[in-house]
């Protein structure tokens, strides 16, 4: 892979998306640069998730295209962006409750990492799982099945990494930990698009931050400028 | 004691070869979602080939069997996979289950073409002889069935869990969209399935051949059996499915052993599997079943009140002059599809309206003929009153157990009492007489007899259009509504406080009664009625016919049935058609694969094509509202003006 | 169509099997009919076209089968049966001058097509000559009102069967004993000890009991008495069963199939018996094929010649040779020889008429007045009008090294009016 390619991890141009008749995205633009955290934020309904179905090749694309390091991949399937490098870590459940953790591990391996290399990573970065391993992951607690989670976003060593309200039913605390988790794997060049409804902990993490409305982008800029913008008004305060 | 001992290895041996089947049938439905209906049709059409391979072409046994299950087994489910069933595991329950109908009924027929009904021989393995354990003897042909079952359950038990393809498997079936998101391959997982699906249906045929011989509908059928065993696993777990395999097989024997073998014992013996899945389904917890609504099929528009009444007049108008230009044969045969279609049409307010999936409308039928048939030998119209009024009490009965059940389950309920009625009730002398069947008489309404195929054929579809109008005046009512609300959504329902309870039991009442007649009408058409109309597997193409024309519209029960009697006149016709008829019905349900809105909403579009494009183009453009969206919590347009104006955007 | 497929199939065997035979050792599944139904003179007279299907030179028969439809060519033998001795008629000059022209009716195998055939039949041609279907209830009013003479292979309509105009006359109320007599007489401790078993529906139901009544006045003792299921997969519990009690016999009310599977779990077993009765279903290529090994012993009943005996039976050889010319490759059946029958029975009671004379109800009344008719040594006597014979004929083969071997008598038939048994229950 060229990793010294100039082009971002992920370039949205004009991405018009949506379910059956139902348009949820009109014409958005969106740029994650190299080893850089972006954050998305919206209302409720904004179509933040749906965003992450296009990036995530879940939801196809009407018109417009997405662009990952300089490729075109409008149109790819879910399951190849995947294997390619697109870790998408989805709202709420990140783990499959009815294998045990070291199952879900193994699941790690379709992007092409060892089941050796996979479980050395998430147990290094999560011990408490290791101590799980035998266990279904559906009776981890929350944090620990958000541990399991982000796992795979280490083990996989992605390119881009995709969190839906990684901070949803969770303690601060425990985000807090997360994110530090997350800022440590930029230090690889990966980007990160972090998609959240309430805004405070995004804040602090991100590089940079989007705020989409009613399928559209309706401002960007560096977290701090963002935080004035959306005081007093936000939902999430 | 020792006949004990005898008994138990015999129902060991028994339950061995119905764990083969059901768990084949299991492995394919939890990792692809659909319940195939043709797994018992694969393993007989495999149990054919092998013995095609092994003693007509006389190749060695041990190239045969790695051949068929080895090769053409997996090869040809992964063509079912690929053409048919990819995109069954999210299509509605009935789509799936019509589709893999007509899948069997193609297998039957196939089977029937190349290897025309005659004395075909399959050894046991190592036949003769086995263990003589003293008691009994255990020919090395059950010893081998045993072993290939513990040699199954533990393949499938270290696949599952010990390898990656497994645990993938089990992750797409736990939670699909990560499994993808994870870079899995769930259509490799799903062909897969059915690779080894189809394989294990092969083996089951494979050891069936000697004990049932090469015979299509006992290969095809008897994994109904092991739907029972399968349900004891919950559709899910494949050693609880083998459990339940086991002990199925040891009822049946000590059956054999202990029960009396007289009065009505002989009928509760023969059908103890299908009491044991009936009982099964009423018993076990119901679990979540994969979601996903019982019909997807669009719901039509209502037709205006003028226009329901101007088709339905049409309709006996236009039968009316058919039957001045047509022949008598001709009129015959069309009569049989508009009598089959109001058997259809039964379906329409029960399945395509309420959501409720029935595979017995052809035995309450029966119910309705017998009905008619006891009350009404002169032919008077008292005869088609009380068949409604049975087949109604029936099916409100047949409703009562069901109440808690859902998809899938209700499904297979329904088909084990259309199974157990076969068994225990049509089979009595005093059904359907002693010979089987038995001579009934056309309707005679107030002086008016219906003798005559032409007179007989307006009454047939009188009788259509006045059902088919009174069921439209009812889609309009209060009643119609709670259907709808039934089958779209079926927990606000509960939710809101509407008595689920009644309204199922009155649709099932209602559709039953529906079926009544029909089956009453259907007889008189015959001039007979016989068990061997009503047949629970009679019963399928019924249900493929319905869907096949549009299970929403009822007008689509009619081009159903009409498209199903349409076959015997083309063939009469086309000479070279006629080993086509027994595929034809079959080959439609499969393409149902891709229409899953049946034949008249499908005609309907394609008339409505332009302006429909254009339509599309409108809906495009307009920007998604939250309702549309269905979220919790709306976003309200004082939010957005606000961030708005926080943000500095222009045009505010 | 397929919506009767499935089990239907089985049904169809099982009456087609179980109807197959008219003068042999029927006590199987002789349909039951009511003693007051016995056919009366006179009853029938319809309004008969006297011509209908009569030229200067032809004659036209027709022979209602089902040929297509949910198993195809089911009964395709009778078609060729009638066909064949059609040629061998018409080979020979004919009746009277005329040449005789077959019409094959197509029931599709179901109900309406039956009643369709009969009607159709009824309007073209002179005579029902060898028709066989499983679906006679559905065409039971078009023969009834049409009343043309009906020379059928069989009827699978137990009333059909007892309607005036229908040749050769059957009675249910009695039963033929001769071959269970005569396994009575070589293996008396063993009959003591029988089992039977019958497909649980009403028709194999009745003539199990019929068969019990009738065998147990001769001697057999019924130890074992079971029903099975239409496609009973296991008969493994059956045969420790039988085992435990101690049955050294077996008589089977079913479709092929089941027997083929009981013997097979017997043999599994190492379980003989020494009386197996397999009944005139036992009597075919696919029962041989099927059993294998494990058919060997078994009784099989006939009430027609055997097939095996060709050689001695010119007649035999005449319907295998015009076979071959009618329908080239296909295997002589027993079905097939009934339709052959009827067809001569028809030849031998048309030829009788003077050529002018020749009528639907001339027809009849030669019918009525034919004794001792054996078509040439194919089947015992018959005397065609008289529903009740004066003596049952039957001979008796055995399964020996996968072939049917005469055991009883050395030749010809043996017929005794002692073995007509008189079913002492009302209908």
């Amino acid at each position: 892979m060229g990793s010294e390619l100039p082009s971002p991890v992920l370039e949205l141009t004009g991405v018009r998306a949506g379910y059956g008749r139902i348009q949820v995205l009109h014409g958005v633009d969106l740029i994650v640069p190299r080893g850089t955290i972006v954050g998305l934020l919206g209302p409720n309904g904004a179509g933040k998730s749906t965003t992450i179905g296009v990036i995530s090749g879940q939801v196809p694309t009407s018109t417009g295209a997405v662009t990952m390091l300089g490729h075109d991949v409008t149109g790819a399937g879910a399951d190849a962006l995947a294997r390619a490098g697109v870790c998408t870590i989805p709202e709420g459940r990140g783990m499959f409750p009815n294998l045990t953790v070291d199952e879900n591990v193994w699941m790690f391996t379709h992007r092409g990492v060892s089941t050796r290399e996979a479980r050395d990573i998430a147990y290094d970065h999560f011990p408490v799982l290791a101590e799980r391993r035998s266990m279904m992951a559906g009776r981890l607690s929350g944090g620990e099945q958000q541990m399991l989670a982000l796992a795979r976003a280490l083990a996989t060593r992605p390119s881009l990494l995709l969190l839906d309200e990684l901070s949803m039913g969770l303690a601060p605390i425990i985000v807090e930990q997360l994110y530090e988790q997350v800022a440590a794997v930029t230090a690889g060049g990966v980007g990160i698009l972090l998609v959240e409804q309430f805004a405070g902990h995004v804040l602090d993490v991100a590089d940079q931050v989007a705020v989409m409305v009613n399928g559209r982008i309706r401002a960007a800029g560096r977290p701090h400028e963002m935080a004035e913008a959306l005081s007093g008004v936000y939902l999430g305060g | 004691m020792e006949e004990l001992i005898a008994f138990t290895v015999v129902g060991v041996v028994t339950g061995a070869i119905y764990a083969v089947a059901a768990s084949g049938l299991v492995l394919t439905y939890t990792t692809s979602g659909v319940f195939n209906i043709a797994h018992g049709a694969i393993g007989m059409l495999m149990a054919f080939v092998y013995w095609e391979i092994r003693f007509d072409w006389e190749w060695p046994a041990p190239i045969a069997l790695v051949l068929v299950i080895g090769v053409i087994a997996p090869l040809f489910g992964v063509l079912v996979e690929r053409t048919l069933a990819r995109n069954l595991g999210r299509a509605s329950l009935v789509s799936s289950l019509v589709v893999t109908i007509g899948l069997m009924l193609v297998l039957m027929g196939l089977a029937f073409n190349i290897w025309p009904p005659a004395g075909r021989r399959v050894p046991g393995f190592f036949s003769p002889g086995g263990v003589d354990l003293g008691v009994i003897v255990v020919s090395w042909h059950e010893v081998i069935a045993v072993a290939t079952a513990l040699v199954v359950a533990a393949g499938l038990r270290l696949l599952m869990f010990n390898t990656r393809t497994g645990v993938t498997m089990r992750a797409i079936v736990d939670h699909r969209p990560l499994a993808t998101l994870t870079g899995a391959r769930p259509a490799r997982s799903s062909m897969l399935s059915w690779a080894i699906g189809s394989s294990l249906a092969a083996v089951a045929g494979i050891l069936l051949a000697p004990v049932l011989q090469l015979n299509v509908e006992a290969l095809t059928l008897l994994v109904v059996n092991a739907y029972a065993a399968a349900m004891v696993g919950r559709l899910q777990s494949v050693p609880l499915t083998m459990v339940g395999a086991v002990v199925l097989g040891l009822i049946e024997s000590y059956a054999v052993g202990y029960l009396p073998s007289t009065g009505v014992f002989a009928n509760v013996r023969l059908a103890i599997p299908t009491l044991m899945l009936f009982v099964v389904l009423l018993v076990i917890p119901e679990v979540r079943l994969r979601a996903g609504s019982a019909v997807t099929a669009r719901m039509p528009k209502l037709p205006a009140w003028r226009r329901s009444a101007i088709s339905a007049v049409a309709l006996v108008a236009v039968a009316a002059a058919f039957t001045t230009v047509a022949a008598d044969d001709t009129i015959g045969k069309v009569s049989v599809g508009l009598a089959l279609g109001l058997i259809a049409l039964s379906l329409v307010p029960l399945t395509g309206w309420a959501g409720q999936v029935s595979l017995c409308q052809l035995t309450l039928a029966g119910v309705g003929a017998l009905a008619a048939m006891k009350v009404a030998t002169d032919g008077s119209p008292i005869g088609l009153v009380v068949a409604a009024l049975a087949a109604g009490a029936v099916g409100g009965v047949v409703a009562l157990p069901a109440l808690r059940l859902k998809g899938l389950y209700l499904a297979l309920a329904t088909l084990a009492f259309a199974a157990l009625m076969d068994n225990v009730v049509f089979i009595r002398e005093d059904a359907f007489g002693n010979f089987g069947s038995t001579r009934v008489e056309r309707l005679e309404l107030g002086g008016v007899s219906f003798a005559g195929e032409r007179a007989y054929f307006i009454l047939l579809a009188t009788a259509f259009a006045l059902v088919a109008f009174g069921l439209l005046v009812l889609r309009r009512s209060d009643f119609g509504r709670r259907l709808s609300a039934l089958r779209d959504a079926p927990t606000a329902c509960l939710m809101m406080g509407m008595n689920t309870t009644r309204t199922k039991l009155e649709v099932f009442a209602l559709s039953s009664a529906i079926a009544g007649v029909g089956g009453a009408l259907y007889a008189g058409l015959q001039n007979s009625a016989s068990a061997a109309d009503y047949t629970m597997f009679s019963g399928l193409p019924v249900v493929l016919l319905a869907v096949l024309g549009g299970i929403t519209c009822v007008s689509g029960a009619l081009v159903g049935g009409l498209v199903l009697a349409g076959f015997p006149v083309l063939t009469d016709s086309i000479s070279w058609l006629e080993s086509l008829a027994l595929l034809g019905p079959g080959l439609i349900g499969i393409t149902l694969a891709r229409r899953p809105d049946g034949l008249v909403l499908w005609i309907a579009d394609a008339w409505a094509g332009r302006v429909d494009s254009r339509q599309r183009e409108v809906d495009e453009a307009l920007p998604a509202t939250v309702e549309d969206l269905g979220l919790a919590v709306p976003f309200e347009e004082a939010h957005l003006e606000a961030i708005d104006r926080e943000l500095a955007i222009d045009g505010v | 169509m397929t919506r009767r497929a499935g089990l239907l199939l089985i049904v169809l065997a099982l009456l087609a099997a179980a109807c197959g035979n008219r003068s042999g050792d029927d006590d199987t599944a002789t349909p039951a009919g009511d003693s007051d139904e016995t056919p009366s003179e006179g009853s029938g007279d319809g309004v008969f076209t006297t011509d209908i299907g009569i030229t200067d030179d032809t004659i036209t028969i027709g022979v209602i089968a089902d040929l297509t439809g949910v198993v195809p060519g089911l009964f395709k033998a009778a078609a060729d049966g009638v066909e064949a001795y059609a040629a061998k008629t018409n080979d020979e000059g004919g009746v009277n001058g005329r040449m005789i022209e077959v019409v094959e009716f197509d029931t599709g195998t179901n109900d309406r097509g039956n009643a369709q055939a009969y009607e159709d039949a009824c309007d073209e041609v002179f005579a029902a000559v060898g028709s066989e279907s499983a679906f006679d209830t559905g065409g039971f009013e078009a023969q009834r009102e049409c009343g043309f003479p009906n020379l059928a292979g069989f009827l699978t309509d137990p009333e059909a069967e007892s309607l005036p105009n229908v040749y050769p006359r059957t009675s249910g109320d009695v039963v033929f004993v001769g071959p269970a007599r005569w396994m009575a007489e070589e293996h008396p401790e063993a009959v003591e000890n029988a089992a039977v078993f019958f497909v649980n529906a009403p028709v194999t139901i009745r003539s199990a009991e019929e068969l019990i009544e009738a065998r147990e006045s001769i001697g057999w003792n019924f130890i074992y008495e079971q029903p099975v299921g239409q496609l009973e997969s296991n008969y493994t519990p059956h045969v420790i069963e039988m085992e435990n009690r101690g049955v050294q016999a077996f008589a089977f009310v079913a479709d092929v199939n089941n027997i083929v599977r009981l013997q097979v779990a017997m043999a599994d077993q190492n379980f003989d018996v020494t009386v197996a009765d397999v009944n005139t279903q036992g009597y075919t290529p696919d029962y041989l094929e099927a059993v294998g090994p494990a058919g060997e012993g078994s009784y099989v009943p006939l009430g027609h010649a055997l097939f095996e005996e060709a050689d001695q039976i010119p007649a035999m050889q005449e319907y295998f040779e015009w076979l071959e010319e009618v329908a080239p490759g296909e295997e002589p059946t027993s079905n097939g020889l009934t339709a052959w029958i009827r067809a001569a029975l028809f030849v031998e009671a048309a030829r009788a008429i003077e050529a002018e004379d020749l009528t639907r109800d001339a027809l009849m009344t030669e019918l009525d007045t034919i004794e001792g008719f054996d078509a040439g040594g194919l089947i015992p006597p018959d005397d065609v009008g008289q529903p009740v014979p004066d003596e049952a004929c039957f001979l008796i083969a055995q399964v020996q090294d996968g072939a049917y071997v005469r055991v009883f008598p050395d030749e010809g038939f043996h017929c005794s009016a002692d073995d007509i048994y008189e079913l002492q229950r009302d209908g």
